[in-house]
């Protein structure tokens, strides 16, 4: 009999414990409050500048304002190894197959540092290496509102890329004018110099990366990919040519050196040739 | 588990030990009375080294271990190893590493080594510190052998006399063993591993131990000059596929800051940049920091180091409370000069790596700035892998550092180049090119950009803007560098060239004299010489050409244009009239160069001679080899026509026809067509198939019409006219006038416009007209042919406008030189000079005229003229004979020679002779007044009237003014005003009256006039 309560009193807490575990939503993280504190957590939503959270096994919402957390640690189910193998191998459909449903529940967060950031900064990318601008704007206006100066350098270049492709030049020149780093500020400017039909002004600015900026790798390796594109645009096969190999072998191992792989092997003189 | 029997031994061991350090002698040594015992040496080595008296313990040391070293008892044995494990670390600390290395060896070699891991450790770092790197080597594999297999010898010892019992070795097998190397030793042993197979120039070898390095120290500034040493080996094997990968490593790790790496970074970029291995040299340039930038992030690490040592942040300075607080107490008083290096004036007792540092910032501020070098050879490798844009920046930076260092003029002459050359920017490249010549106008870049300006032209036949050049060529320093004047010669060489090929003769000769003159002995003189004597040649001054040929083949023998030389003097000698010794000197270069280009040439000249002579046979016989051997369209198409021409004359038809397509067929679309058509045409008129002639004209006309210098076309434009006067009826004559104009209102080219408005102007009689109208129309005469050109200067001829005379004789001079139409221009312009009292100029263009054109009946304006020149310019004799000569010349009869006759009165009265005069204006008035519609005549009656009067005939005055209002030929003349005004109103009413009822004259006037005499 005793055996036979113990067993029942063990299912009921048991039950207990489910019903506790089903009960609870949210976006779960761990997160690391700025006195170094961490908690298991269940995100609720981002409201402003608050975030409201439960901890683990609590179903007590606590808004604290987001300044106070100091980084919040996902757990998303994708193959990031894969997810960056894609990206870097020009398979930007795949990259966006996989990674967009799976970004979609961490976006309102990313004001906050997390680990998901920098998987943010590359779907945007393959967003605007597909074409898809729409989803362009979405993704920059989200990098920009982080407040976080790289996130948001990159969602005023992806933004600014993106009214481009729209032919919104005032846009475009509206945003050149807000961007801080100067690298980046000459490859935008670049960038709408080709959009506008004038290539050598484009190629004389990537140049002024190129010499003022070299090791700056963040800007450097578009540009010089930018300027292996202007050659083309100016019908320096050669030279495009040449440009892109240099971009393939210094930046292996980046969508970028994949992007300027396609370009050089498309350069290259068939057997019919 | 340790046994107790072993800490029994080990026990007593130890205070055997400290027994021995303590100064009791526990071994019975054998020692004399006046040698201190080995315990007492012991003693002492371990006082001297606790009192930082290195030097004397070691040289104690040294003493014991010699003292004891034959012992084979365990405890001597003992001792001595520990003596000597520590005699290593105090060598290693005053730098003695041979005797360090020695003594490890030593240590390692002997039983009951207690450290035999560090032994190693500390013998591989005397090594290389020794420079032995093949024992460093040996060392450091032994070491890691030993650090994987490691064994405690169990040794039997002997038992020696010394010893009162055996000793057994085993008993030590179960001491705590010494610790395995530490991941950090491991890191320090690879990297010297690899260091000294570096040095040993083993590429390959040292590969692994550097990455053992990469892949396992947490050190970035260690991992990222492991990798340059990885780079500089594959450098060196050469494997430079491998490289490429190693190079984002590096990228990555802060090693690009460290001095070392930037020296490394430089000379592997340089030997990737030799080996045209330009995608990894690229990275490696762009990794090299600037000094400045390098200094100022090496003080900040030196700051640190400095802190670390518990020194003050900079040397010398004063810490503040806090700072102690901070960095600890400042141990760093003021240094003696003992205590610093002679060399740098650091202080030596510091941290090695501080001081490594500190000497490697020195030799870094000593270091010539390297900044410009690097941008210079990323600027080569961006034009080495054709990326011209990126080269131009980096050549345009160099330039701005110093433009008038030697690499400043480097990078802006390569900058022009590649503004030229490869980016089609030539506004630009000129602008660079000439703001530095403007600038800088020493030395050879100014020069160099200057002949790299002019090739371009030249290359893109654009010779005008090759004389913008000259006034900065003229601003270049001269110097006596044979390179520079080697420049200098060329540059105004190519000037010179550059006229010549502008048709700029005069500018030209001028030219080539100055090179001749300013670079004698230069490498362009033959050159200059033989373009000298062409300019001259072109200016038709055969007489001061000729001697430059001459004088061509007497120095240049062997030289490229000898035969040109030859024939060109030919040419001259020709135009010298000079005939015989022209025939020898073509014949010369026939029979001398049957190979040269020139030969047909010669052959085609001489041909000319033969056929002046009358020589036809012979005539048409050269011409055969010159078309035979033509190796230029124009060659063939010379020999052809004159050939046709010789058939003309002794109406060979067939032949011409023959010649003529034979000619077309040979040279198909280089051939001068319309001129093949015109001489085709020509023959079927004299076979009477007029119409297929016309056809064949207006067809041609059509076709080749649109080329102003089809002179073939101009030809068939005055033959269709004559056939068209000669043998078209009116209805043929409409049709033609219709099939030009459909042709007109078809064509949209300026210049067969043009060319089909002359042939309709001259059907109708209307080219003065047209030539008005056109001198207003055209806004250049870029599109005018030889026949509007004519028209032009006929209708200025008839306004007296000869303001453009000059302009257009010169555009047939240098366009149309052999155009029959450039009578018209020389009659202009030497009525223009006439007009300015520009007798010496007049009397010039009269000479040319008759050398080209003779005593043909449109140039008899000349000799007249020139007789009314030779009087104004008071020289009567040479007036009168040649006012004479034209009464000789069939030609001429005439207008001509009424005017001449009334220009000989003029002779005469200017000679003071009013009677003589008279007799000559007497002729002109009863002889030629049917000519020129009277004019003469009626001149010659008022120059009669005025000799009478000068004479005191006034009545015999009076009736030659009423013979000439009774003359029907001169009575409506203008002239008659004089008359009518001397004779008054009466008179001239009655003799008007008269007229009107069919009287005539019998006034006639007799003067003993003595003309003839």
């Amino acid at each position: 009999m005793n055996r036979l309560m113990g067993s029942l009193f063990l299912l009921f807490a048991i039950g207990v414990m489910a019903q506790d575990e089903v009960a609870q939503t949210g976006v779960p993280a761990r997160l690391e409050v700025i006195n170094g504190k961490v908690v298991k957590a269940l995100l609720q939503q981002q409201n402003g500048s608050n975030i409201t959270f439960q901890i683990f096994k609590s179903d007590q919402d606590i808004t604290v304002d987001q300044s106070k957390i100091k980084s919040l640690t996902f757990y998303p189910k994708y193959d990031a190894e894969a997810v960056v193998t894609n990206f870097n191998a020009g398979d930007y459909a795949a990259v966006l197959a996989k990674l967009g449903p799976v970004m979609e529940p961490y976006r309102d967060y990313m004001a906050v540092s997390n680990n998901m950031q920098s998987a943010l900064c590359m779907l945007v990318d393959a967003y605007r290496e597909s074409g898809d601008f729409s989803n362009v704007w979405n993704v920059a206006e989200t990098l920009i509102s982080t407040g976080n100066p790289g996130l948001v350098l990159q969602g005023q270049v992806n933004l600014a890329l993106a009214a481009l492709a729209d032919g919104d030049f005032q846009t475009s020149e509206k945003i050149h004018g807000e961007v801080e780093s100067e690298a980046a500020g000459l490859y935008l400017q670049a960038c709408m110099q080709r959009a506008q039909g004038e290539p050598k002004k484009a190629i004389k600015t990537i140049t002024r990366v190129i010499a003022e900026h070299g090791n700056d790798v963040e800007w450097l390796a578009p540009s010089e990919w930018l300027g292996a594109q202007l050659y083309l645009d100016m019908a320096m096969t050669n030279s495009a040519a040449n440009t892109a190999r240099q971009v393939m072998n210094i930046y292996a191992g980046t969508h970028i050196s994949g992007d300027a792989a396609k370009l050089y092997n498309q350069l290259q003189p068939t057997d019919h040739d | 588990m340790l046994t107790e029997k072993f800490w029994i031994h080990a026990v007593a061991r130890t205070a055997f030990i400290i027994g021995a350090l303590m100064g009791f002698n526990p071994v019975c040594l054998a020692v004399s009375d006046d040698e201190p015992t080995p315990a007492v040496l012991l003693n002492e080595a371990i006082q001297s080294m606790e009192a930082g008296q290195f030097e004397d313990a070691a040289a104690t040391m040294y003493i014991y271990l010699d003292m004891v070293g034959e012992s084979q008892a365990l405890r001597v044995i003992a001792i001595a190893q520990d003596i000597r494990f520590k005699l290593a670390s105090i060598l290693i600390q005053t730098g003695r590493f041979d005797e360090a290395a020695a003594v490890l060896q030593e240590y390692i070699d002997q039983p009951l080594a207690e450290h035999p891991r560090q032994a190693m450790k500390l013998l591989s770092t005397c090594l290389f510190e020794g420079e032995d790197y093949a024992g460093c080597v040996t060392s450091v594999t032994n070491a890691f052998y030993y650090n994987d297999h490691p064994v405690v010898i169990a040794q039997k010892v002997t038992k020696g006399d010394d010893d009162d019992k055996e000793e057994d070795g085993s008993k030590f097998e179960n001491e705590e063993p010494e610790p395995e190397y530490t991941q950090d030793e491991l890191i320090l042993l690879h990297l010297t591993l690899g260091e000294s197979y570096f040095a040993l120039s083993k590429w390959t070898e040292c590969i692994e131990p550097f990455t053992f390095v990469i892949e396992h120290t947490p050190s970035e500034q260690r991992k990222g000059y492991a990798i340059m040493q990885v780079i500089n080996a594959l450098i060196q094997i050469p494997d430079f596929g491998r490289i490429t990968e190693w190079i984002p490593q590096l990228y990555r790790t802060t090693a690009r800051f460290d001095i070392r790496v930037n020296l490394a970074l430089m000379n592997a970029a340089a030997a990737l940049y030799d080996a045209g291995e330009y995608d990894s040299a690229l990275p490696l340039y762009r990794m090299i920091l600037p000094r400045d930038e390098l200094i100022a992030y090496q003080n900040g690490r030196l700051r640190q180091l400095r802190i670390d040592a518990g020194l003050p942040p900079v040397e010398g300075m004063k810490m503040s409370e806090g700072e102690i607080l901070l960095f600890g107490e400042a141990d760093e008083r003021e240094a003696t000069e003992e205590e610093k290096a002679g060399d740098t004036g650091l202080l030596v007792d510091k941290p090695k790596e501080l001081v490594e540092l500190e000497n490697l910032i020195i030799a870094l501020k000593n270091l010539p700035p390297y900044e410009t070098d690097i941008d210079y050879r990323m600027a080569q490798l961006y034009r080495a892998v054709k990326r011209y844009w990126e080269a131009l920046k980096f050549f345009d930076i160099v330039y701005a550092v110093d433009p008038s260092s030697e690499i400043g003029e480097r990078a802006i002459y390569e900058l022009v180049g590649i503004l030229l050359d490869h980016v089609d920017e030539l506004v630009e490249a000129e602008q660079r090119g000439c703001d530095y010549m403007s600038h800088y106008k020493e030395g050879i870049t100014p020069r160099q950009i200057a002949y790299m300006l002019t090739g371009y032209y030249q290359q893109h036949e654009t010779m005008p803007p090759i004389k913008t050049l000259l006034p900065y060529i003229d601003g270049f320093v001269r110097t006596n560098d044979a390179t520079i004047a080697k420049y200098d010669t060329e540059l105004y060489y190519m000037q010179a060239v550059a006229d010549l090929i502008l048709l700029n003769y005069e500018a030209a000769e001028k030219g080539f004299k100055r090179v001749l003159d300013e670079f004698p002995g230069s490498h362009q003189e033959g050159n200059a010489l033989y373009w000298y004597g062409m300019s001259k040649l072109f200016l038709q001054k055969y007489a001061a050409a000729l001697p430059d040929f001459e004088q061509y083949i007497r120095r240049f023998a062997s030289g490229s244009w000898v035969d040109e030389a030859g024939f060109q003097g030919g040419i001259c000698l020709f135009g010298l009239e000079k005939y015989d010794e022209a025939f020898e000197r073509f014949s010369h270069v026939i029979n001398t160069y049957p190979d040269s280009s020139i030969f047909p040439e010669a052959c085609s000249m001489r041909g000319d001679i033969y056929g002046s002579k009358g020589l036809l046979d012979e005539a048409i016989a050269d011409y055969e080899t010159a078309i035979a051997n033509a190796v230029k369209p124009s060659q063939a198409t010379y020999a052809v026509f004159q050939m046709a021409a010789v058939y003309e004359a002794e109406d060979r038809y067939g032949e011409i026809i023959r010649c003529v397509e034979s000619y077309l067929e040979t040279w198909e679309a280089e051939a001068d067509i319309a001129k093949a058509l015109f001489w085709i045409g020509k023959t079927k008129i004299q076979q009477e198939l007029i119409d297929e002639a016309v056809a064949t004209y207006l067809g041609a006309i059509v076709k080749y019409g649109t080329d102003v210098r089809q002179d073939g076309v101009d030809m068939m434009i005055a033959e269709l006219v004559k056939i068209s006067v000669v043998w078209l009826d009116t209805a043929a004559q409409t049709k033609l006038r219709d099939d030009l104009q459909a042709a007109l209102e078809a064509s949209d080219d300026l210049t067969l416009t043009l060319r089909l408005r002359v042939a309709q102007a001259k059907l109708d009689k209307t080219e003065i007209e047209l030539g008005k109208k056109l001198l207003n129309e055209l806004p250049d005469l870029e599109h005018a042919s030889p026949p509007v050109l004519a028209v032009l200067c006929d209708a200025s001829f008839e306004m007296k406008d000869y303001t453009r005379a000059e302009e257009l004789l010169r555009i047939f001079i240098i366009k149309f030189e052999d155009s029959d139409y450039m009578r018209a221009a020389y009659k202009l312009r030497g009525f223009g000079q006439y007009a300015e009292k520009d007798y010496e100029g007049v009397l010039q263009t009269i000479e040319e005229a008759q050398e080209l054109y003779g005593t043909d009946h449109d140039v008899a304006w000349a000799q007249l003229m020139k007789a009314q020149v030779l009087l104004d310019l008071g020289r009567i004799d040479e007036a009168r004979a040649a006012n004479m000569s034209i009464l000789s010349v069939p030609a001429w009869r005439g207008a001509p020679v009424a005017q001449a006759t009334y220009q000989l009165g003029l002779v005469e009265e200017k000679n003071g002779d009013p009677r003589k005069a008279f007799g000559f204006y007497q002729r002109a008035y009863f002889q030629y007044k049917g000519h020129a519609g009277g004019y003469w005549a009626a001149e010659a009656y008022l120059a009669s009237a005025r000799c009478l009067k000068k004479m005191g005939l006034e009545n015999d005055r009076r009736n030659t003014y009423r013979a000439m209002l009774f003359d029907p030929y001169v009575n409506t003349l203008p002239q008659t005003a004089e008359a009518r005004e001397a004779l008054g109103a009466v008179e001239v009413a009655e003799i008007e009256a008269l007229m009107d009822a069919g009287a005539k004259t019998n006034i006639t006037i007799v003067v003993e006039t003595g003309e003839g005499e």
